[in-house]
């Protein structure tokens, strides 16, 4: 039952407390984070060629929002008491802002989407009968106003909260990251980096994300995909993936040219344990060649047929996809490989297939907010990028 | 001889309430804080328990442990540890003299140490009771996200049971490995100098259970203290980690230099 | 401000969101949280109140004191007064317990005793890392070499657990033909 030690541990240290679902926290949050800064860089940046995903990149980040705790509930010992952490917060650790801030940035999410739907909800109340009517209305809180000058006061109102959700989406994952790299006790976790490289990854995650689903939705809708968007999309990630591995290696070459305490277990961890998931999928497999990638995307745009550049920004982004979980992973288990007694390693941590906190469950809750994108759709119809020349169609 | 004078220190410690009525009165020994409401009541009751006048240290002499594991064994009975985890252990260390250290800590100590056979020329051995270090800035009560990890006027850390939500984040920030997740209970476990027991005038059964006396509780705000007296002036104490600040309340004698 | 009807409706709502966790803060956080800190002060109370297990270096004294007078004497001077009786044995409190009516201690449980090598063996098989001056022997070793034949039960044989001393050269004989 006790796993192999290789060197001494301390006793309770061969327990891997964080597990597969520590993991796949981050990594949720992180998409969060990341789909809406596509949807920040459209409403607030005025990138306006990402308009075709700026509704979808806000559906996404509430998606994945509604499921972000769902790790977490299945992880903690008493999931029942989780509301303690609301009602009883201690301000001096760094989960307790974690409800606060949640809650906050799903307010903002709802409105939002619910202002940039607002049209779309009364057109669909004014069309349809009975309880679907009834629904609609109730979504629309009883006002049909769509005079211009109330849409004027949404699309302002979206602008700005879309300008306060850049700084709080940072903040509801950048602390994700300070939760790991606030513990002095683990050497791999302990550094002011974290909550940056956190942040940065999940920015690239959330463009990946956003490349695979516009692609598969255009092509399952078969909609004209523009290369504009994709292009667009390719560059921004392009930038966010360079910045994330250079701050991933500038951590790890600085803790080795220092010599500092922390790399006599992070060095042994990179040649044994991580070497397949840092070296090998982290770095290579997924940084090194969706550089490459999109950097051909980038640099030889005029080079490109639009069926290439979607093929290659496929295959670019679902790369990047594993990469910011790698990332994730070798970040939790990475730092539970080594004990604190700075000389033991396990020989290495899997998660069981069937287990509370195992992949299958872990699948699941990653599958779920795809579902709740396909209910939203059905629901709210215009999540494409025509949605606009749809309108008008109907206003007529 | 030396045995015994400690023997003594700990009856005196032990003061009228040793023997059995503890036994008798468990649960009927009242307990009550230092509440201005509540001062009328200590008056009134000389055996209750006043945590204002207490501040506990630990001490172990590393020089004194013969490595038996009675204190595991005895913490474990005594707090209901589950199997595979640890309140306390005891590590082993066989050091070479060119450096080379070989560090076991076979479950925890619990059944005791088997006869190593090592390869080398052995420079020094000794054994290091290890447990939760208390520590007055302590990181696991600072990350605590919903306050179930506490530390007490008397100075120790407890964690409430019934609020604790098991999130594991405290076991991730002990740098001594000190925690644990319940396997049942589901809630971080560790350490609580048998509570129970101290504020009943009892020892903690680690320390009760040495045959050689390497355990030692002491109180900072007893006069006279012999523990707390050590502490203060001797020049071989020290703490375990001290480059992180967090201040432990639990101190080592003649501590090699090969423990962290 | 025309036209914004539908903001102020929404921002209604999300103002219950606060109102809604003032109400649920007030029924949800128990009376003693934040008595003398950030925690439930009943929980120093409950801790306070865990039964004890182990009794403390005198436990056995009162009832022992009749039956096993000479038991506890010969402890007391010997080289293991150091020992607690409840290394050796268990733990007073699964032997005995209080009446729940009179309150007196009766004894529920035979206490557990060791005969065993293994029981001497966590405190004297030779190690290493062991104090010099702290006796200790290779068990199978020791047995043989004072002539005897090594069993599970061997060291109680020769040595009395209670004061094992042998260094006085009566006690030695006596042992030598009993373990044979
Ligand atoms: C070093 C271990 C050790 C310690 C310490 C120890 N005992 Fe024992 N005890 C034994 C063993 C072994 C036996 C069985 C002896 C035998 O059968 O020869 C025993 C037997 C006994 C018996 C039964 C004797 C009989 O004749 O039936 C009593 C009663 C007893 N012990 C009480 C105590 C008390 C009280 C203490 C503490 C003052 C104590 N023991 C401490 C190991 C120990
Ligand atoms: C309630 C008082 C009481 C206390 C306290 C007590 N015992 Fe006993 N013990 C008894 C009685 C009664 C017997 C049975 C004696 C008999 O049958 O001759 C007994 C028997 C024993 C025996 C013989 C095995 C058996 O169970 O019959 C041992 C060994 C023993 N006790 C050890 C201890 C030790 C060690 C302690 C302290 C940790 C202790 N006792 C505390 C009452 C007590
Ligand atoms: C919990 C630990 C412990 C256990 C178990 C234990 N002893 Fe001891 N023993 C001691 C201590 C402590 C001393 C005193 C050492 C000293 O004087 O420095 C001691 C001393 C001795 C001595 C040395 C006497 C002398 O003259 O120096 C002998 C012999 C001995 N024990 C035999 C035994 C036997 C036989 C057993 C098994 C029944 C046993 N011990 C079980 C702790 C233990
Ligand atoms: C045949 C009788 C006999 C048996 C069996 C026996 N011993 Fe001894 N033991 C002795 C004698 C005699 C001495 C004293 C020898 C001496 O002083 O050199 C002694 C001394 C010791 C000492 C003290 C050594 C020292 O350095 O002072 C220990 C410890 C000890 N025995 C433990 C054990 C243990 C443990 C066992 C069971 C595995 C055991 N003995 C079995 C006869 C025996």
């Amino acid at each position: 039952m006790s796993p192999e030690i290789i060197g001494y541990s301390f006793p309770n240290d061969i327990h891997v407390t964080w597990s597969l679902m520590i993991a796949m926290y981050p990594y949720l949050t992180g998409l969060v984070a990341g789909a809406f800064m596509v949807s920040a860089l459209y409403h607030v940046f005025g990138i306006t060629a990402l308009k075709p995903v700026s509704r979808l990149s806000l559906v996404t980040s509430f998606g994945f929002l509604l499921f972000a705790t769902v790790p977490l509930l299945v992880h903690l010992g008493h999931p029942e008491r989780s509301l303690n952490i609301v009602f009883t917060p201690n301000f001096s650790s760094a989960m307790a802002g974690f409800g606060f801030i949640y809650t906050a940035y799903f307010i903002l999410v709802l409105f939002e989407i619910w202002l940039i739907y607002r049209k779309d909800i009364i057109l669909l109340a004014r069309r349809s009968r009975g309880i679907k009517r009834a629904f609609y209305a109730c979504l629309a809180l009883g006002v049909y106003d769509i005079s211009e000058p109330a849409l004027a006061v949404d699309h302002k109102t979206v602008t700005i909260l879309a300008a306060i959700g850049i700084p709080l989406a940072c903040f509801l994952h950048g602390y994700v990251g300070f939760i790991f790299g606030a513990i002095k006790a683990n050497a791999w976790w302990s550094t002011p980096l974290m909550p940056i490289v956190f942040l940065f990854s999940a920015i690239v995650s959330g463009i990946a994300l956003l490349i695979l689903l516009y692609l598969v939705l255009m092509k399952f809708a078969n909609k004209p995909i523009e290369p504009e968007c994709v292009q667009a999309l390719c560059q921004w990630e392009w930038l966010f993936i360079i910045v994330t591995v250079t701050l991933e290696l500038l951590e790890i070459i600085t803790l080795a040219y220092e010599r500092s305490e922390a790399w006599m277990v992070i060095a042994p961890l990179l040649s044994n344990q991580l070497a397949f998931s840092f070296i090998g999928i982290q770095i290579v497999f997924g940084s090194l060649i969706p550089i490459i990638l999109l950097g051909i995307v980038v640099l030889l745009r005029s080079l490109l047929t639009n069926p290439l550049r979607n093929t290659i920004a496929f295959i670019a982004a679902l790369l990047l996809m594993m990469q910011v979980f790698t990332m994730r992973w070798n970040i939790v288990i990475g730092g539970q490989i080594f004990s604190k007694s700075m000389r033991g390693f396990r020989e290495n941590y899997s998660p069981g297939l069937f287990e509370k906190e195992g992949i299958l469950v872990a699948l699941l809750i990653f599958l779920l907010p795809f579902v709740a994108i396909a209910v939203f759709q059905k629901l709210f119809p215009n999540l494409e990028p025509s949605s606009d020349h749809a309108q008008k169609v109907e206003a007529h | 001889m030396q045995n015994r004078e400690t023997e003594m220190s700990r009856r005196s410690f032990l003061g009228k309430t040793g023997g059995l009525a503890v036994l008798v009165v468990a649960g009927g020994v009242t307990t009550v804080f230092a509440d201005s409401k509540q001062s009328e009541q200590i008056k009134k009751n000389p055996q209750a328990y006043d945590w204002s006048q207490h501040d506990y240290v630990y001490l172990v002499d590393t020089d004194k442990c013969i490595g038996c594991g009675s204190c595991v064994r005895a913490c474990q009975k005594e707090n209901h540890v589950p199997p595979h985890r640890f309140r306390t252990w005891v590590e082993r260390y066989v050091v070479s003299h060119d450096g080379h250290t070989h560090i076991d800590s076979p479950d925890g100590a619990r059944n005791g140490f088997p006869p190593v056979v090592s390869d080398y020329n052995v420079a020094k051995a000794f054994f290091v009771p290890k447990l939760c270090n208390h520590c007055t800035h302590t990181p696991c009560v600072q990350v605590c996200p919903v306050g179930a990890s506490y530390r007490t006027k008397d100075g120790l850390i407890l964690v409430d049971e019934k609020r604790c939500i098991g999130c594991g984040y405290c076991v991730q920030a002990c740098p001594y490995g000190s925690r644990f997740i319940h396997p049942e209970l589901h809630v971080a476990s560790k350490c609580t100098l048998c509570y129970h027991r101290i504020t009943k005038g009892m020892l903690p059964a680690c320390v009760q259970s040495c045959p050689v006396q390497a355990r030692m509780l002491g109180d900072r705000k007893k006069n006279g203290d012999k523990v707390a007296e050590i502490i203060a002036t001797s020049k071989v104490v020290r703490v375990l980690k001290p480059e992180l600040l967090t201040e432990p309340n639990c101190y080592y004698k003649n501590l090699s230099k090969e423990v962290y | 401000m025309e036209h914004t009807k539908h903001i102020w409706r929404a921002v209604l709502i999300i103002l219950l969101v606060p109102i809604s966790y003032v109400v649920i803060h007030h029924i949800a956080v128990p009376e003693s949280f934040g008595v003398y800190g950030h925690y439930r002060a009943d929980s120093v109370k409950e801790f306070m109140d865990t039964p004890v297990i182990h009794g403390d270096r005198e436990s056995c004294q009162s009832c022992h004191e009749k039956q096993n007078k000479e038991l506890l004497a010969n402890k007391a001077k010997g080289k293991h007064a150091t020992v607690p009786c409840e290394n050796c044995h268990d733990a007073v409190s699964f032997h005995v317990k209080p009446d729940s009516k009179t309150g007196e201690l009766v004894k529920i449980e035979k206490m557990v005793i060791v005969r065993s090598y293994r029981l001497c063996a966590y405190c004297h098989e030779y190690l290493e890392a062991r104090p010099n001056a702290f006796p200790q022997v290779k068990c199978k070793e020791h047995v043989i070499s004072q002539d005897a034949e090594f069993s599970e039960e061997v060291c109680v044989k020769c040595h009395d657990p209670h004061n094992p001393s042998l260094k006085e050269e009566g006690k030695k004989d006596e042992g030598k033909k009993d373990a044979k």
